[in-house]
C-alpha cells in the first residue's frame, strides 16, 4: 500500500499582477511503507514547493495528493493541523526545538498535546531514546547538547507518535560532517528497525547516498529517478553523475529556513 | 530614496511596531493637557470652582508630579521600543550604515513620531476634557456645569513641555545606542535561555519578608505606625521582589512534577514557558505590582476617607436641623415659626421630624477606660434618658434592659471602646449621683449639640423616674427635623444662621449640610486629582507589559511557526498565547490588590473602623480596566503572531 500518492500534483505562484510562475508541474510520486526517499534537484527547482505541499502547509494549484489514503487538501485549517500532528513527522535543518523545554519534554511534545496518559508516554519514550542513543541527554536544556544531538532529539520528536510518512528537510544542512555522518545513520536504523517511511529533500550526495531511492527534480518536474544498488559508494558515485548532467547550482547553501 | 524619506517611510512601514509607543505617548500628552486644561481654566482661575481654592497647591504640585512621571514613562517606552527594533538596526548596520546616520535616522524617527503623538495627544485631550469636566461636575455635586474651554496656555504649555521631553529624552536615546557590537545587535533575541535555577535561602527571605510584612501592617497602631510604615514597605518590597524571581520557580517545579498535570496537552508549553517569561519578566512584574499596589492603595485611601468622611456626619447629624426646647426661661431658643416659614419659602420638605425628652446632668465626668472625659472645664451639661426613649428610637439595634444602678453611654465615634466599662459622675439637680458604665453603645439618636448632649447616657426607666423627684431638676427635648433635598437646603441654612441669635447659636445645630458639602467639595477634587495619577499609573503598567510583549514576539513568531509545521492548530496556539498574556496580566494585579487590601487593613486599625470593604469597589474598578485592557493586548498580539507565524512563509 502506498503511503505517498501524488499525480500531476503542480503549483502555481501568481501575484495579483498576473505575472504567473510555475514552481511545481506534474509531479508524480508514489512512496510505499516503508521506503526510505531522497528528493534532489538544484537550486529553483522546486524541491522546497514540493515539500511545503507534502508537508500540508501549502497548497497545490493541481493535481491531487494522497496521505496514507486522505487528502488533505480536502481538509480545513484546524482538521489540517490535527492531520499533520497524527499522520506526519517533520525534521527541520534548524531543528525547531524549543528552548523553554528539556530535552525529554521536545520529543514527548506531539504525544502531550494529543492528551496521552504520562504513563503511556513513558511507555513510549523509552525505545525510542534507547534506539537514537539519548537517554543520558533525556533531563537536559536544549543548549547544553551539540547540533547533532539536537537533530536526533528532533527526529525521535518526529517518530514517537508513529507517524505514516516522515519528512526531513536538508537536515544535515546545519551539522559537521561526523555529525551529518551520525544523524544519518540514526536516520536509516529508524527506517530499517521501526520501518518508517521517510522522504528527505537534500542537497548534500553523502547524505543522499542513505536513501533507497532518489526523485531528482529540474525547473519543476521530475528529472529522473536512480535506485540504490547493494553498494552505497556506487550509489554515492551514480549520485554525483547524475547532478553533473543536470547541471546548475547544487553547491550552494540554501539559506537556513526560520 | 532620500535619508529622511527613509526615515519617514519606516515611520509608515512599521505602523505596528511603532503603534505601542505612539499611543502610550498619545496618552501622557492627553492627560496631562486634560490636567492642565483643568488648572488653568477660567472657571478655576476666577475662584468660581469654589473648592478649586482649597487644594490649589496640591494642584499644582500635582502637575509637577503628572509632568515628571509623564518623562520616565516615555523614556521607557522609547527605550522599550528600540530594544525590539536591535535587529533591524543591527541590518541597517551590517549594510554599511554608519553611526552617525542611525542616529540621525532614529532622531528623525522619534522627533516625528514625539510631535505626531503630541499634537494627536492634545486632539484627543480637548476631545475629552469635556467629559471629565462632566464628571468633575457630577463628582462635586455642582448644580452649574463647568464649561468647555480650550485654554490656550494649557495647549501651548503642553506643546512646548512635550517638545521638550521628546527631544531631550530622543537626544539622550541617540547618544546611548549604537554601542554595541553589530552582532549583538543582529542576535538580540538568541540569548540561550539559562537553567531555572533558585537559591533556597533566597526562598526562605521572601516568604519570612511577605509574612513580615503583612503581619507588621495588620498588627499596626496609631502609636506604632511611625515606627512600622517603613519597614512593612521595605518587607513587602523585598518580598514581592523574591515572590517573583525565586518562589515562582519554585511553584512552577512543583506543577511540573505533577506529572498529570504537566502533560496534559498545552500545559506543558505553557508552564514550560512560563518559568521563562516570568524570569525574564521579574523586574517589570515586579515594578507593576508595586505599581498597582500604590495605585490601588492611594485610589482605595481616598475613597474610605471619602466615604467615611460622608457617613460620619451623617452618623452623628442624623438630622439637618436639631435644636434644644426647654422650660427654662433663660435659654434662648429657636422660633419654630421661623424655621417653618424658611422651609415653605425655599419649597423644602420636612422627611421626618423627632424628638427626644431627657433631663439634664451636670457637671458630669465620663471615666472609662482610666482616661476621664469632659469638656469645657466640668462646666457643661449632657442628657439623661430613660431606656424606653432610647430602646424607641433605635428600634434596629440591640434592645437595652438596664438594672436599676447602672447606665449606657452612646456616643457615635466610640468603636474603639465598646469593650470598655467606666463610671459616669455628675449631678442631677441639686443631687450628686454616680453610676457604672457598663457598656458603650455607638448608637446616635439626635444630632449632638455640643452645650446639650456631647454623650447620651442611658438609665433604666425606674431610675429616670427616682432622678426627677430630685429637686430643681431640670427636662428639656431635643427635636430634629431632616430636609428632603440636601443641595436645595443649602441657601435656606444660610438664611436660617443669620435668624439665629448668637445666644440662640448653642442650642442650635443647622450645619450638617454646611459643612458636608464643603467637605464633598474638597476631597472630591482630592479624589479627581487622583484618579488622574492613577490612570497615568495604570496606563503605564499596562503599558510596561504590552512593550514586553512585543520585544517578544519575534522569538514567539518563530516558536508558533516551528508548532504549527508540526501540527498544532491556531486553538492550541491561542491557548497558550492567552494564557500566558492572562498570568502576566493579572499576576501582579492580584497580587497588587492582596498588597493593597493588607494596606487597607493598617488603615482600618489606624482609623479604628472597618472601611477595607469600600476598598473592594476601588479593587472592582480597576480589575475591570486590566480586563479590558487584557483583552485588547491579547487580541492585538495574537493578531500580530497569528500573521507571522504563518507555516508556508
Amino acid at each position: 500500500m502506498s503511503v505517498l500518492k501524488t499525480i500531476a500534483l503542480g503549483k502555481v505562484y501568481g501575484s495579483n499582477k498576473n505575472v504567473l510562475y510555475t514552481a511545481l508541474k506534474d509531479v508524480d510520486i508514489e512512496i510505499e511503507k516503508g521506503e526510505f526517499v531522497g528528493v534532489m534537484g538544484p537550486s529553483g527547482s522546486g524541491k522546497t514547493t514540493l515539500l511545503n505541499l507534502l508537508a500540508t502547509i501549502d497548497k497545490p494549484t493541481s493535481g491531487t495528493l494522497e496521505i496514507n489514503g486522505i487528502d488533505p487538501t480536502k481538509l480545513n485549517d484546524h482538521k489540517l493541523a490535527l492531520f499533520r500532528r497524527r499522520e506526519l513527522g517533520f525534521v527541520f535543518q534548524d531543528f525547531n526545538l524549543l528552548d523553554a523545554l528539556s530535552v525529554k519534554e521536545n520529543i514527548i511534545l506531539p504525544l502531550v498535546m494529543e492528551g496521552l496518559k504520562p504513563k503511556l508516554i513513558e511507555q513510549k519514550l523509552k525505545p525510542i531514546v534507547q534506539l537514537l542513543q539519548i537517554e543520558d541527554l533525556l533531563n537536559k536544556r536544549t543548549y547544553e547538547i551539540s547540533g547533532g544531538q539536537k537533530q536526533r532529539t528532533a527526529i525521535a520528536r518526529a517518530i514517537i507518535h508513529e507517524p505514516s510518512l516522515l519528512l526531513a528537510d536538508e537536515l544535515t544542512g546545519n551539522l559537521d560532517s561526523k555529525a551529518a555522518k551520525d544523524v544519518m545513520d540514526t536516520l536509516k536504523k529508524m527506517n530499517e528497525e521501526l520501518s518508517a517511511t521517510i522522504l528527505m529533500v537534500t542537497h548534500d550526495p553523502f547524505s543522499a547516498s542513505y536513501c533507497q531511492r532518489i526523485i531528482f527534480i529540474k525547473d519543476g518536474r521530475p528529472f529522473t529517478q536512480i535506485n540504490r544498488g547493494s553498494s552505497r559508494q556506487v550509489f554515492f558515485q551514480q549520485i554525483l553523475d547524475v547532478q553533473s548532467m543536470l547541471g546548475g547550482d547544487f553547491d550552494d547553501l540554501s539559506f537556513p529556513r526560520s | 530614496m532620500t535619508f529622511r524619506s527613509l526615515a519617514l517611510k519606516n515611520v509608515k512601514e512599521n505602523w505596528r511596531s511603532y503603534s505601542a509607543f505612539f499611543l502610550s505617548s498619545l496618552f501622557s500628552v492627553a492627560i496631562f493637557y486634560i490636567y492642565y486644561a483643568f488648572l488653568v481654566h477660567p472657571d478655576v482661575v476666577n475662584g468660581k470652582l469654589f473648592a478649586a481654592n482649597q487644594v490649589r497647591t496640591g494642584m499644582s504640585f500635582c502637575l509637577y508630579l503628572i509632568a515628571i512621571f509623564s518623562f520616565i514613562f516615555i523614556l521607557y517606552s522609547s527605550g522599550s521600543f528600540l530594544k525590539s527594533r536591535k535587529k533591524e538596526f543591527g541590518l541597517f548596520s551590517l549594510f554599511g550604515m554608519t553611526r552617525v546616520q542611525l542616529r540621525k535616522l532614529v532622531f528623525i524617527e522619534n522627533m516625528v513620531i514625539g510631535l505626531l503623538s503630541t499634537l494627536a495627544g492634545i486632539a484627543a485631550g480637548i476631545l475629552f476634557s469635556k467629559l471629565f469636566f462632566m464628571g468633575l461636575g457630577a463628582i462635586l455635586e455642582l448644580e452649574e456645569q463647568i464649561r468647555f474651554a480650550v485654554p490656550i496656555k494649557a495647549v501651548v504649555m503642553t506643546i512646548i513641555i512635550f517638545v521638550g521631553i521628546f527631544f531631550v529624552i530622543t537626544l539622550y536615546t541617540t547618544i546611548r545606542m549604537g554601542k554595541g557590537q553589530i552582532i549583538e545587535m543582529l542576535q538580540a533575541h538568541k540569548q540561550p535561555k539559562g537553567e531555572l535555577k533558585y537559591s533556597k535561602w533566597q526562598v526562605v527571605v521572601g516568604l519570612i519578608s511577605i509574612v513580615c510584612g503583612y503581619g507588621l501592617a495588620v498588627t499596626m497602631t496609631p502609636m506604632t505606625f511611625i515606627i512600622t510604615a517603613l519597614p512593612v514597605l521595605a518587607f513587602v518590597v523585598i518580598g514581592t521582589y523574591l515572590l517573583y524571581s525565586q518562589l515562582s520557580i519554585v511553584f512552577l517545579n512543583v506543577l511540573k512534577r505533577r506529572k498529570k498535570l504537566f502533560y496534559n496537552k498545552t500545559n506543558m508549553l505553557i508552564i514550560g514557558q512560563l518559568g521563562y517569561k516570568i524570569k525574564d519578566n521579574a523586574r517589570i512584574l515586579f515594578t507593576i505590582t508595586i505599581l498597582s499596589a500604590v495605585v490601588m492603595t492611594a485610589m482605595g485611601t481616598i475613597y474610605v476617607l471619602h466615604t467615611s468622611g460622608k457617613n460620619q456626619s451623617f452618623a452623628e447629624s442624623p438630622y439637618a436641623v436639631a435644636w434644644v426646647e426647654t422650660a427654662d426661661p433663660n435659654v434662648e431658643q429657636l422660633d419654630r415659626k421661623v424655621l417653618d416659614e424658611l422651609i415653605a419659602k425655599h419649597k423644602l420638605n420636612v422627611s421626618k421630624e423627632q424628638q427626644i425628652n431627657g433631663l439634664k446632668l451636670e457637671q458630669y465626668k465620663l471615666n472609662i477606660n482610666e482616661i476621664t472625659y469632659s469638656f469645657g472645664n466640668d462646666e457643661l451639661s449632657t442628657m439623661i434618658i430613660p431606656q424606653s426613649e432610647f430602646n424607641d428610637k433605635v428600634k434596629s439595634s440591640k434592645q437595652l434592659k438596664l438594672s436599676n444602678e447602672e447606665a449606657v453611654v452612646s456616643k457615635s465615634y466610640f468603636n474603639n471602646l465598646v469593650d470598655y466599662t467606666g463610671t459616669i459622675k455628675g449631678n442631677v439637680g441639686d443631687q450628686a449621683i454616680e453610676l457604672p458604665v457598663n457598656e458603650i453603645r455607638t448608637d446616635t439618636v439626635m444630632n449632638t449639640i455640643f452645650y446639650w448632649s456631647y454623650f447620651l447616657v442611658i438609665v433604666s426607666d425606674e431610675y429616670y423616674e427616682q432622678l426627677l423627684t430630685h429637686e430643681n431638676v431640670q427636662t428639656f427635648s431635643i427635636h430634629g427635623i431632616e430636609l428632603s433635598d440636601l443641595n436645595k437646603s443649602l441657601p435656606m441654612l444660610e438664611e436660617l444662621r443669620s435668624h439665629i441669635s448668637e445666644a440662640a447659636d448653642e442650642n442650635v445645630h443647622y450645619t450638617r449640610n454646611i459643612v458636608y458639602q464643603n467637605f464633598v467639595q474638597s476631597t472630591s477634587l482630592t479624589i479627581f486629582i487622583g484618579m488622574f495619577i492613577c490612570l497615568l499609573f495604570f496606563i503605564a503598567a499596562g503599558s510596561l507589559i504590552y512593550f514586553k510583549l512585543f520585544t517578544e514576539r519575534d522569538e514567539d513568531v518563530a516558536m508558533f511557526k516551528g508548532l504549527s509545521r508540526i501540527g498544532m492548530t491556531y486553538k492550541e496556539m491561542r491557548k497558550i498565547i492567552t494564557t500566558q498574556i492572562g498570568i502576566i496580566f493579572f499576576l501582579p494585579c492580584i497580587v497588587g490588590i492582596i498588597h493593597a487590601l493588607f494596606a487597607m487593613l493598617a488603615l482600618d486599625s489606624l482609623l479604628g473602623e472597618t472601611y477595607w470593604m469600600y476598598a473592594m469597589i476601588v479593587f472592582g474598578i480597576y480589575v475591570v480596566m486590566q480586563i479590558i485592557y487584557f483583552i485588547i493586548a491579547s487580541n492585538s498580539y495574537l493578531h500580530s503572531i497569528g500573521k507571522g507565524s504563518n507555516p508556508v512563509t
